[in-house]
């Protein structure tokens, strides 16, 4: 059904772009050609009419799926630990025309690892449009953050809250290490540590109305690059927004999510 | 004290029970009714900004008076706001230096009183507004903490809105005031701040003399002038009498320890600078609100007055306007001066405030 109303649109298309082509321009009546529908020479995201994003989300440590508890992951410092709770926020999803301007989704979602469903999230009312890169927030921006109290994934309950300081709890993760038993519980919040990555569409070249975008979001990153984190040197319990450790966190943070693919 | 807690009882009795409400629900249809905050014509009682998701209706802030007396909030059913921030001793806890929690616990801050709130978010801009360490920038989410808190009401947010959402009243009072049944932390601490920033103090013998109902007596206006001299120096913080709040909206560090055991901002600043600075109280209502100072260790106002005249403590980050007085102790006042000052204290404090318990 989608195909034989695309081909038809097609069809008229080209056949209004050749009558139109062989007329004298006719300034006071605008053309019924969407041009984002016959671009054919693009690289990013056409969204020809106002569609819609499904997103995927893989929490990845490296190149090893996040799997809860059982498996043992290392960093560049030597630390090696489990992973026991990992949540996040996921906001202000935003994509990039060519032309510059940033088209903010302003959505707000709250992603655990020990629930499924929480990684896949399905943002409406993308504007038509050619894209060539998307920015996510990690964390919940300074408005949302200091004035009011939101409902939804912003609802205090869900625990990802500081009742005692300004604001949410951006980014948490907690573990141990099996064999010792060491724990280590990293709370990371506060507006100047609020992590923003940005990635590139441009090695992809798809036009839908139905863009599937597959993140990967990778822990390793948390910890190097910049900054190599070390439990030891930085700090196994980072629980303020002023630890010296979260400024390296989130510093790290802005490269921790990657495109794995984009279709339709 | 306690005669002249006897004859503001009376003066609240007769004051609320001749007093007409202008804020009565009016509209039948459902669609809350706007509240109308009484303000004094004084100079500087401009209306304080109020935030656009939250608007005061007369629906949310009954709602909100409701929620703050219910003990529901707190994990056991023991406390309600109200049992530490009185409405008969202006909002704070008149007599106790900390607070005991819903089990029990002691924390090791006073409890602070409770008015003209909104100006704080219209003159602080900060994001350092609310508790004594300015730990949060917003009255709604200030709510959740004492709420929360361990050593306060203890309460978890999931158990409180179901407590709320089963209760044969609340549904409905949640409707009135915000269009439908459903009851969230949002709508919780939302009617809560609407009551809480309904809370005017504006009706002290000050405000009165300054309205020209009553004169001064001599102490009282000496005690005045001594406060805005560099003498007094009383209001480099606790501000000109330009200003009807005496407080600067601020935080500062006033010696009251060489190495204090709370260090105030700096716990949520991580700033070295902001070490063992506290918020500037308003002065407003100071006979019904001891103990003083955040961790509520002047029993009076006498102590506090000898404080600041013989007991400074210097450190790093005293306050300049403090540090100043240092190489006299303090701001070494005689007797008299003493006197007077508490005489002008005294006359900042609101007997029409006071709220008669429920």
């Amino acid at each position: 059904m989608k195909n034989l109303l695309l081909s038809i649109i097609a069809f008229w298309g080209i056949i209004v772009l050749f009558s139109s082509s062989c007329k004298k321009p006719d300034a006071g009546k605008e053309s019924s050609v969407n041009p984002l529908d016959t671009l054919t020479q693009f690289s990013g995201l056409v969204v020809p009419s106002s569609g819609s994003l499904e997103i995927e989300l893989s929490n990845m440590f490296g190149l090893m799926p996040v799997t809860l508890t059982s498996q043992i992951y290392s960093t560049p410092a030597g630390d090696t630990f489990n992973i026991e709770d990992l949540r996040y926020y996921f906001t202000n999803f935003s994509l990039q025309r060519k032309s510059g301007e940033w088209i903010n989704l302003k959505n707000y979602h709250l992603i655990s690892h020990k629930d499924p469903a929480s990684m896949k999230l399905r943002l409406v009312g993308v504007p038509a449009g050619h894209y060539s890169n998307i920015r996510v927030s990690l964390g919940v921006d300074s408005v949302a953050n200091t004035s009011g109290l939101q409902e939804g994934a912003l609802d205090p309950s869900w625990g990802m809250f500081w009742t005692w300081n300004t604001g949410y709890i951006f980014f948490r993760i907690s573990g141990r290490n099996p064999s010792s038993g060491v724990s280590y519980s990293l709370d990371l919040g506060g507006n100047e540590n609020l992590p923003e990555v940005t990635c590139s569409l441009e090695n992809f070249k798809v036009k839908t109305t139905v863009a599937k975008l597959k993140l990967k979001v990778d822990m390793a990153e948390m910890f190097m690059n910049p900054f190599e984190y070390s439990f030891a040197k930085d700090g196994r319990a980072i629980h303020t927004n002023t630890a010296p450790g979260a400024f390296k966190l989130s510093s790290n943070m802005h490269d921790m999510v990657s495109i794995l693919s984009l279709t339709e | 004290m306690r005669k002249f807690n006897y004859l503001y009882f009376i003066a609240v009795l007769l004051f609320f029970s001749c007093r007409k409400n202008t804020n009565e629900p009016q509209d039948s249809s459902g669609s809350p009714t706007p509240f109308q905050v009484q303000l004094p014509s004084g100079f500087g009682w401009k209306m304080f900004s109020i935030p656009s998701d939250n608007p005061l209706t007369v629906e949310g802030v009954a709602l909100g008076e409701k929620l703050f007396n219910d003990p529901i909030l707190s994990a056991n059913n023991t406390q309600s706001c109200a049992t530490c921030h009185k409405p008969e001793f202006a909002y704070s806890d008149f007599g106790n230096q900390f607070s005991e929690g819903a089990f029990g616990q002691r924390g090791n801050r006073n409890t602070p009183a409770l008015f003209n709130l909104g100006w704080n978010e219209t003159y602080n801009l900060t994001s350092h507004r609310w508790f004594w360490d300015g730990g949060k920038a917003d009255l709604e989410q200030q709510a959740v903490g004492p709420i929360t808190n361990p050593i306060e009401m203890a309460n978890d947010l999931k158990v409180m809105v179901q407590r709320l959402q089963n209760h044969f009243q609340y549904p409905g009072l949640f409707r009135k005031a915000f269009g439908s049944d459903t009851i969230t932390v949002s709508r919780v601490v939302k009617a809560i701040a609407q009551f809480e920033r309904s809370l005017i103090s504006s009706n002290s013998p000050y405000d009165q003399a300054e309205r020209r109902e009553r004169q001064r007596t001599p102490s009282e206006f000496r005690g005045m002038q001594l406060f805005v001299s560099e003498k007094g120096d009383c209001f480099h913080c606790h501000g000109s009498l330009s200003s009807p709040f005496f407080t600067n909206f601020s935080f500062h560090n006033i010696g009251l320890d060489k190495f204090g055991a709370d260090s105030g901002l700096y716990r949520i600043t991580g700033n070295p600078a902001d070490l063992y600075k506290f918020k500037t109280p308003s002065l407003r209502n100071l006979l019904f609100t001891a103990p003083y100072m955040h961790d509520g260790r002047f029993k009076t106002l006498e102590e506090v007055i000898e404080f600041y005249s013989s007991g400074i403590q210097p450190s790093p980050t005293l306050d300049p306007n403090i540090e100043k007085h240092i190489k006299d102790g303090g701001l070494a006042l005689n007797p008299m001066e003493k006197a007077d000052l508490l005489a002008f204290l005294h006359s900042l404090s609101d007997s029409s405030f006071l709220k008669v318990k429920k």
